[in-house]
């Protein structure tokens, strides 16, 4: 573990960013190890 | 670069490896576990739900009561669903769900989580400001008490978004097609 575990209430990270619904995978590896 | 793995997938492929040629895995589940979670678990499931609930007072009764009991009453439960909680939005009253320590996720009736519930910026932002994350998903609630829920691997939580105006009479299969992932999670709302 390289950072801070528990980021609730931490600042600095940017907005949010929403994607579509029907993206399940950007990349092959993702479907690998999703978990 | 062109025809070469980048370190990401070629680390995972040499995990795969590894763990298949020790006996640990079996391609075959793992490519069962891909197909399921692609393509047959997913928000449809919590969808389902929320028409059930929007149609149907006594379940949704139930569904506040025991949310794990009612969901399973539609078949859904399992892993990461053994102890779910149902939060309903409410003219006064607006719920999102967050994980802050990782990304625990109600998975039978939502599926895989998307990238953004797992990022840094929405797990720290979301209890911190929670209407500027709303705002991110084009969502504004005034007027509205926020409550945010920050999920564990043990409890994890659906929101059941009001039911829009213009819906009456619509059949459970007419509401579940309006109902978004991202409304229950509580990023969006439902409009029809």
């Amino acid at each position: 573990m390289n950072g801070a575990h528990d980021l609730g209430g931490a600042m600095g990270f940017g907005p949010v960013e929403p994607e579509p619904e029907d993206v399940r995978f950007h990349a092959g590896w993702e479907r690998w190890c999703w978990r | 670069m062109s025809g070469e793995l980048r370190p990401v997938d070629a680390r995972v492929r040499a995990l795969e490896s590894i763990l298949v040629e020790k006996g640990y895995v079996d391609p075959a589940a793992l490519d069962e576990i891909i197909e399921t979670y692609q393509h047959r678990v997913g928000p449809r499931n919590g969808a389902r739900v929320v028409a059930r609930a929007w149609t149907d007072p006594d379940f949704a009764a139930r569904l506040a009561e025991d949310a794990t009991a009612a969901v399973a009453e539609l078949g859904y439960g399992g892993r990461g669903g053994e102890h779910l909680t149902a939060v309903f939005n409410a003219p006064g009253e607006h719920h999102l769900v967050v994980c802050t320590l990782c990304s625990c996720y109600p998975w039978p009736v939502l599926g895989l989580p998307p990238v953004w519930y797992k990022s840094p910026a929405y797990r720290s932002r979301a209890v911190l400001d929670p209407r500027g994350v709303l705002a991110d998903f084009g969502t504004s609630r005034r007027r509205r008490r926020h409550r945010v829920h920050d999920s564990t691997s043990e409890l994890r939580y659906l929101v059941v978004p009001q039911r829009p105006a213009g819906t009456d009479g619509w059949s459970v299969d007419e509401l579940a097609a309006i109902v978004s992932r991202d409304a229950m999670i509580g990023t969006r709302l439902v409009s029809a």
